[in-house]
């Protein structure tokens, strides 16, 4: 009797792990067909979106001006409705950028609403449910190889992908480039890292070694802070001394690095900054402004995005440079960062194809690069705002824009990249660690097989 | 050792309560941080005292004046709706269905216990991707009522302790009632709830401190309907590296006004909960 229930019991329970396990799979199945349909079906939109066949290049006034161009006959019996997706604070210049959109198409009903979405998230959200996500939304370039490949966003029309060639910035036309095709309309071109400093306490000379921070910061006896523990900083170390990834054709990453070059380079930055404990390789995102606004640091590496709380800490004493030089076999070279970009994209679901692209490409135009940069402090992806003297004037900008000479565009890079760096970087600065050649290169070892592990 | 009962039972005392002592200080100590760091008044959010140096009250202000970029009181209104409606929702639900296995006899009725065992083993989030379209589907998602679907929806699958108590109340009690002609629905209403005061206590403050309190189902759900956001939500984004210098001692504020509500249930159904369990079916 016992036997028998216990035995039931059993089987009950063992059915459940088992439906349990599958039950995980079919989440993820369902995601992936969700995800493979939205591809599916964009392919006839996209067309609907593309059909110009010949490529000559169409300015944002010209498309202004004409609104079949434009617009197709979207917009002419039925009202358009759009959804554009802007970080927060970014709110209401989007909103007023949209509206002035829509006052220069007076015969044609669209509707355009903003709503405040992260740009961190936008591309998860759109992977998630494509049709609950907005026609426009802007996104960083790490998550393009999620994106593209995928077709969640709408290859960009021909016409406009040749004025977006033209203007945009080359390293920000190749982050929008997937398989030869223009698919997406860049944004910023200020996505990086650099130098934030106190310039009441270290000077624009000091700031341009390593070496010279490490001795000002010994002297003051306050902090230079890097977050090299974490991939997206650590990978300075490697790109430093030459390296460079992409994605293989099955997706994995592939990584152009040399070992000896790598660790000679890990070996520098161990003798300046394992030893010295005025370096902090603590998250900058959190402790950053705070530590330079109690007067704990005097500088520390991070990105576009901590601007506003750093000039709140710093004040007068706010100023920027781009990363530092390090010594590597007597020369100074200059530390070669990871740069990302910000794009608009289209979402391949969106039920005004030619809206849709004309707005992006609206947006990313000239007058309203301008118009961010100025009120927002974005930096711009155009090249001829990029030399302008708004750039020049802008302690951040310049530092930022100097950074990008120094830099590897954040594309081609597998979700295995950024442990696995994150843990080499920690492993260099960190004094207990057997920082000798040998060690640095057992480290890298085991770095360099976690990433490219298939 | 030592000889006198006194010393001994002293000394045992000391270590018991220096161990609870502990305990309560690591307990309390988070909350007592979070509660400080809401009133405190520093100019960077990360800093190494614990003690703000400079006291105000700005923060809870701010929280809910500043509503530019997250719009705390209209969070904390979306919440409370979703809590107080799934909260009745579900207390009704379990109650009902916990008196009906505890009660009435049918076919089926064991088979219908250990069904709802097994589905009560897995977890709720298990079934979120599935939740998130059927409610798109039915064009639910992205908003609040849907939530309070989702949240009142399975609550009646956790009605084992409801039915355990409603066990503990005497049969007699109906059969008494039957004869004098009440109907199941009025042995209900009339004799089994008035009993059961503890337990409709217990069920009303963990349905209401669970959608209260959820993350999960919100995020998932909610998505980009800003107007929509609960609590939580807000709370989060407000820890985004952006915004985490700006808003971390709104953040701490936020979270210590969360307290309130909850508090304020407890101590309200507090006052029932003795009554119910010091309370007797005779009545003198």
């Amino acid at each position: 009797m016992f036997g028998k229930t216990k035995r039931v019991a059993g089987i009950l329970l063992a059915s459940c792990m088992i439906a349990t396990a599958f039950a995980g799979c079919g989440g993820d199945g369902g995601s992936t067909t969700t995800s493979s349909s939205g591809g599916g079906t964009d392919t006839t939109s996209s067309s609907g979106g593309g059909d110009s066949t010949d490529a000559t290049a169409v300015s944002v006034d010209d498309m202004l001006k004409d609104a079949d161009l434009a617009l197709d006959t979207e917009g002419k019996d039925t009202e358009i409705k759009l959804k554009v997706w802007a970080p927060a604070d970014a709110l209401e210049v989007f909103q007023a950028q949209c509206d002035e959109f829509v006052k220069s198409f007076p015969d044609r009903k669209i509707k355009i609403e903003v709503v405040a979405q992260g740009e961190s998230d936008a591309a998860a959200n759109v992977m998630n449910d494509p049709e609950a996500a907005a026609d426009v939304f802007a996104f960083a370039s790490d998550q393009a190889s999620n994106l593209y490949p995928n077709e969640f966003v709408m290859p960009v029309r021909d016409d406009f992908a040749a004025t977006i060639k033209a203007e945009n910035m080359s390293a920000a036309v190749d982050v929008v480039t997937n398989d030869g095709k223009i698919v997406a309309f860049p944004e910023t071109g200020d996505n990086g890292y650099f130098v934030y400093y106190n310039k009441s306490l270290i000077s624009a000379d000091e700031i341009k070694s390593i070496e010279s921070i490490m001795q000002v910061c010994t002297d003051k006896k306050k902090q230079f802070i890097m977050n090299l523990g974490n991939g997206y900083y650590g990978c300075v170390i490697p790109l430093t001394a030459g390296g460079t990834y992409e994605l293989d054709a099955e997706g994995y990453q592939k990584l152009n690095y040399d070992k000896d070059k790598v660790v000679k380079t890990a070996k520098a930055f161990a003798d300046v900054l394992a030893s010295n404990s005025y370096f902090s390789s603590a998250d900058t995102d959190k402790v950053l402004a705070s530590n330079l606004k109690q007067g704990k640091a005097l500088a520390g590496v991070s990105g576009t995005w901590k601007k506003s709380a750093i000039q709140a800490a710093l004040g007068n004493d706010f100023a920027c440079a781009k990363l530092p030089t390090i010594k590597i076999d007597g020369t100074d070279t200059d530390m070669v960062s990871m740069f990302g970009y910000k794009i608009i994209g289209v979402n391949s679901n969106t039920k005004a194809p030619y809206t849709a692209q004309a707005l992006a490409f609206y947006l990313t135009g000239e007058k309203c690069q301008t118009e961010r940069m100025e009120k927002l402090g974005w930096g711009p992806s155009i090249q001829k705002l990029v030399e302008s003297d708004t750039v020049k004037n802008d302690t951040c900008l310049s530092a930022v824009y100097a950074q990008r000479e120094h830099s590897v565009p954040q594309i081609g890079l597998a979700g295995s990249f950024w442990d696995p760096t994150g843990a080499f970087g920690s492993y260099v600065v960190e004094k207990k660690n057997d920082l000798s050649e040998e060690g640095i290169a057992k480290a890298y070892d085991s770095m360099y097989n976690n990433i490219t592990a298939k | 050792m030592i000889k006198s009962y006194k010393t001994r039972r002293m000394v045992g005392m000391g270590v018991v309560y220096a161990i609870l002592t502990i305990l309560s200080i690591i307990w309390v100590l988070p909350l007592v941080w979070i509660v400080m760091t809401s009133f405190s008044g520093e100019d960077a959010a990360f800093i190494d005292h614990v003690i703000p140096t400079k006291w105000t009250f700005h923060n809870y202000v701010q929280l809910f004046t500043d509503t530019k970029i997250f719009n705390y009181p209209r969070a904390f209104m979306n919440t409370l709706i979703i809590a107080i409606f799934s909260c009745i929702i579900s207390t009704l639900s379990v109650l009902m269905v916990a008196y009906t296995f505890s009660r009435l006899r049918f076919k089926a009725r064991k088979a219908y216990m250990n069904v709802a065992m097994i589905l009560g083993m897995f977890p709720g989030f298990m079934t979120m991707i599935a939740i998130y379209y059927i409610l798109k589907t039915i064009g639910l998602s992205q908003s609040i009522v849907g939530l309070i679907v989702v949240y009142s929806a399975g609550a009646s699958l956790g009605f084992f302790i409801s039915k355990g108590f409603f066990d503990t109340v005497p049969k007699a009690l109906d059969e008494a009632a039957t004869i004098d002609g009440a109907t199941k629905n009025q042995i209900f209403w009339q004799i089994i709830l008035p009993m059961a005061k503890p337990i409709v206590v217990y069920t009303v403050i963990t349905s209401f401190i669970s959608p209260w309190t959820d993350f999960i189902m919100a995020r998932m759900l909610l998505r980009d309907a800003i107007d929509q956001y609960t609590v939580a939500l807000v709370l989060w984004n407000m820890t985004d590296k952006e915004k985490v210098d700006q808003f971390f001692y709104r953040f701490c504020a936020g979270s210590v006004i969360v307290a309130i509500p909850i508090t304020a249930v407890f101590l309200k159904m507090q006052k029932f909960y003795v009554e119910g369990i010091t309370g007797g079916a005779v009545k003198g």
